[in-house]
């Protein structure tokens, strides 16, 4: 390997490493908040008070939201297994969606923490490409975060997909809200960002205006199997 | 022993609101502020908890920030960190800032009842010496 290779290397399993931090951390937080929750429960049934319809009402809100925090944690490292499998095999006929959704997930603390809504939008097709899933994952990381650092509060950045003739598959990352300064490092001239495009034989194309809508269109075609 | 007082800072307001409830049923005062700024205001406004329970991740100003602003504020209130294991050398940096002590998400509610007593009895007896009352 060259040292740019030994570089790009470098960086994706800085990528994996940052994914699963940040996923593991909000798994967290869902278990501290289901461990209140049941301590709370404890807390209730052991109080010696009277007023037992207070108590059960309680209890119901408690079990409502304990299943819902479940479900967030359950989804979180179901997206997080798909990821690390994601680098099983190199070049594998996959489900842009499930990729782009399995990211998309992980990424969902990063986006609280900045208050960005970061979303699949709604209405996507399908499209299946033959293509290195992990390489794929790790360019969206590559453009989406320096978008996520740059946005102001209640900014959104929404990924829509599609399914071009010939088995490319699209995917258009829309952010739309203010920035802070201008995404850092610059979004098309970075040595990440060049080597997965060559990786995946992928094309990339940029639209600014006055900086509160930035529109990014990948193609993502489909490599013959060696 | 009067009424501990103590200002629960954590953006994860699920989190805060249920552990505010189970300290609440230990006759514990709490105030919960979901973000670093809004607990400044709440100090500002004249609340001097004994205790501050400080998330050290959060949008906006972080734990670490947050905990010198306090201390600036008011040396005596006492401070402990609230953690992940991502932010664990952040948190022993804090206790060398003049933090209590931290503890680990998800926190042991008896534990951290006795880290809250021990703290409060270094702040009240502080404030004893230096010949000022507790309260807010």
């Amino acid at each position: 390997m060259n040292s740019s290779d030994d570089l790009f290397r470098q960086g994706q399993i800085a990528f994996h490493g940052r994914i699963i931090a940040d996923a593991t951390h909000e798994i967290q937080n869902h278990f501290a908040v289901i461990k209140e929750y049941s301590g709370l429960i404890g807390d209730l049934l052991q109080s010696k008070q009277r007023m037992i319809n207070r108590v059960n009402k309680r209890c119901a809100e408690i079990t409502k939201s304990i299943n819902e925090r479940a479900d967030r944690a359950a989804e979180m490292v179901d997206a997080l297994n798909g990821f690390s499998h994601r680098g099983d095999k190199a070049v594998c006929p996959f489900k842009v969606n499930e990729t782009t959704a399995e990211l998309t997930v992980l990424l969902q603390r990063h986006a609280a923490l900045r208050r960005v809504a970061l979303e699949l939008a709604a209405g996507t097709e399908t499209a299946a490409v033959t293509n290195d899933p992990s390489i794929l994952q790790y360019l969206l990381f590559s453009l989406i975060t320096p978008l996520l650092d740059a946005m102001e509060e209640n900014g959104s950045i929404a990924l829509h997909i599609s399914m071009e003739k010939g088995g490319t598959a699209t995917i258009n990352i829309v952010a739309d809200g203010e920035m802070s300064e201008s995404p850092e490092p610059d979004l098309m001239a970075n040595e990440t960002l060049e080597k997965c495009l060559e990786k995946l034989a992928a094309g990339i194309s940029l639209n600014k205006d006055n900086g509160d809508h930035i529109q990014i269109l990948l193609n993502i075609p489909s490599l013959a199997v060696s | 022993m009067s009424k501990i007082n103590v200002l629960l800072v954590d953006d994860e307001m699920e989190f805060a609101e249920t552990l505010a409830e189970r300290l609440r049923m230990r006759s514990i005062d709490v105030k919960v502020a979901s973000r670093a700024d809004e607990a400044l205001t709440i100090i500002d406004a004249g609340l001097r908890p004994d205790v501050v329970l400080l998330d050290i991740k959060m949008p906006g100003i972080d734990g670490m920030e947050a905990l010198r602003e306090i201390k600036a504020r008011d040396p005596l209130i006492e401070a402990i960190l609230l953690t992940g294991h991502g932010a664990a050398a952040s948190s022993i940096e804090g206790m060398k800032r003049g933090a209590f002590d931290y503890l680990m998400k998800p926190v042991d509610i008896a534990e951290l009842i006795v880290k809250i007593e021990q703290a409060v009895a270094k702040k009240r007896s502080v404030d004893q010496e230096s010949g000022g009352g507790s309260g807010s």
